[in-house]
């Protein structure tokens, strides 16, 4: 068995393969050198909340532990999916019986002039890049942040608790884009602006250039802004490269059924280099987090080792501390039709916190949260089930599956019963 | 693990009195009013003299606990001799990404920011004593042990009731 990648995926298929009673051999081959590295955990690690040794979950004894020969330090330059083998750049070649990929993703550099050979241009995504980073962070005065997305946000946050100036930027129309639905994002905005963070959103980046002390920057209408550095946080793409994309079906990243094989046989993948099930639009689609990859390898490990398992799917989900507030968005809160109605409710400030949750007819196919959320896994479990909803009323009628009892309970604690 | 423990709830007995909530918050040295890692909810059903369950409801200790499974950083972990589904706070970073994973509720977060949740007052059972809800439920509703007992406890209680409907007919 062979698996390629060293992340959460990776991780998780080899603990269900040996967890199975699997006790043939597992080869992994990986870029990196070191034991597995949690993306993200690199913005907790920037903001202080965690060690750097704690950025490992797993840590260096897993590989012996699950009896691992390790490839490391090489990455797969090329997939010979037909006759079952690996070609590294180091020049060795693995044959396999089974194959998983779970290579993940990479940060985004957007094609922005000067930006890919900026020495001043940090992205956000494995253990080095965190390392280099933080580095830029310690002397920072003003930063860009390139991309209102979830990290951008972060990495916003981490800079003004740090001091330093920095400049939220995105292209959409609003703060994070793939997620959130405009009137949620409105109130983050502000949020974020009420902590002097300057949020500027529908503008681009235009160009980059070296400045006098760090990087000069280009906006529109001939806006130039000088920075210490720019944090690219623009999204992320599965790692594909060493791929033959005739050989094997891919979209946005690889296809996979539901046992987490791809178009050939015995060739599987899983985490963030996958296609998988979206439960609410029954079809693949890549759905990046860090609990979706790890279940992920789990089928794909136990799969390979011989059982006949299916992944079940999963929904886009999201939740985060940004500064006091918690976030939270789930399912698709920017769906459009004729049968589409959105209830707004509270602020989040205030007790219950603020939500947006959207329906289909009376089925609740999205939601925001912004505090509030001490029922956030019930809405998340109901969004899942495509549950029908009285959208305003929530009648007992609305609970079609027991797991969701707790958001439409009438709730007591000790306080309000004495 | 060797053998899993689990609490017993039967609706049936649940009186919906709160003692539950009260133990769990007097055993943790809760200070905040609404912080409790056990809440009772109660389900109306039909007009009335309307149909009124109480259901306490703390964590499940999951067989496969999807909090455990989404943990970023493996601070939540199950204790190998008792299947008790715990975290270790040192290593939480307040992500909340288990508090979206449960459908139950379980995880709680305290004024640090960091997950707290039941362990089943692990504490007080390697005591020799209940965990402090079943020890003060007033009816009987919360029971705990291993879940092989209360399966064959849960057996035995349906086939008497079985035995016990077929005699009066």
């Amino acid at each position: 068995m062979l698996i390629i990648g060293n992340g959460g995926a990776a991780i998780h298929a080899v603990t269900a393969a040996r967890g199975s009673g699997f006790e043939g051999e597992i080869h992994m081959v990986s870029d990196t050198a070191g034991p597995a590295f949690n993306p993200m955990l690199a913005p907790y690690f920037l903001k202080g909340a965690l060690s750097w040794k704690h950025c490992f979950p797993f840590g260096r004894d897993f590989y012996q532990n699950h009896d691992v020969t390790c490839h490391f330090g090489s990455p797969v330059e090329h997939l010979d999916a037909p006759n079952k083998s690996v070609l590294l750049h180091n020049k060795n070649r693995i044959s396999f019986d089974k194959c998983l990929i779970a290579t993940g993703a990479s940060a985004i550099l957007p094609p922005v002039p000067g930006l890919r050979d900026s020495p001043y241009a940090f992205p956000l995504r494995t253990a080095d890049s965190t390392i280099r980073i933080q580095k830029a962070m310690e002397s920072a005065k003003k930063v860009i942040v390139l991309g209102a997305s979830l990290v951008g946000v972060k990495v916003a946050e981490i800079l003004n608790k740090r001091k330093a100036d920095v400049v939220l930027l995105d292209v959409a129309a609003q703060m994070l884009p793939r997620g959130a639905h405009p009137l949620a994002a409105a109130k983050l905005r502000s949020y974020f602006e009420k902590h002097g963070i300057e949020v500027r959103i529908g503008c681009g980046l235009e160009g980059m250039d070296q400045g006098s002390e760090g990087v000069c920057c280009f906006f529109p209408d001939q806006i130039m802004e000088e920075a210490d550095f720019v944090a690219v946080c623009a999204g992320i793409q599965p790692n594909l490269q060493f791929i033959d994309p005739a050989e094997l079906q891919i979209d946005q990243a690889i296809l996979v059924d539901d046992h987490m094989q791809t178009s050939v046989n015995d060739l599987y993948a899983a985490g963030d280099v996958c296609q998988a099930m979206n439960r609410l639009t029954d079809k693949h689609e890549w759905l990046g987090t860090w609990g979706n990859a790890c279940y992920q390898g789990r089928v794909a490990g136990l799969n390979m080792a011989g059982e006949m398992t299916s992944y079940e799917g999963a929904i886009p989900q999201h939740i985060s501390p940004f500064f006091d507030w918690i976030y939270a968005q789930i399912g698709d809160v920017n769906r459009q039709g004729r049968n589409i109605s959105t209830v707004i409710s509270g602020e989040p400030e205030k007790a219950g916190g603020y939500r947006v949750l959207v329906y289909d007819k009376d089925v609740l196919v999205g939601a925001n949260c912004i505090n509030g959320l001490e029922n956030i896994g019930a809405i998340k479990k109901a969004i899942t089930m495509q549950t029908s909803w009285d959208p305003i009323e929530m009648k007992s009628n609305c609970i079609a599956d027991g797991l969701l009892r707790g958001s439409v309970f009438r709730h007591h604690n000790s306080s309000n019963h004495m | 693990m060797d053998k899993k423990l689990a609490f017993w709830f039967d609706i049936a007995d649940c009186s919906g009195c709160l003692a539950c909530v009260v133990a769990c918050q007097d055993q943790n040295d809760f200070k905040a009013p609404d912080m409790a890692l056990r809440q009772v909810s109660s389900l109306e059903k039909g007009e009335y003299p309307a149909t009124i369950a109480n259901i306490s409801l703390a964590c499940m200790h999951c067989g496969d606990a999807p909090c455990l499974m989404v943990c970023p950083t493996g601070a939540i972990f199950r204790h190998n001799a008792t299947g008790v589904v715990d975290v270790n706070r040192d290593i939480c970073i307040g992500c909340h990404s288990c508090e979206m994973a449960c459908p139950f509720g379980a995880p709680k977060f305290a004024q640090d920011g960091k997950m707290i949740k039941c362990d089943l007052c692990i504490t007080r059972i390697e005591n020799g004593m209940k965990p402090a809800c079943v020890h003060t439920c007033t009816t009987g509703a919360l029971r705990f042990g291993y879940i092989d007992d209360l399966a064959a406890e849960k057996t035995r209680s349906a086939s008497i009731k079985i035995l016990e409907s077929s005699k009066e007919k």
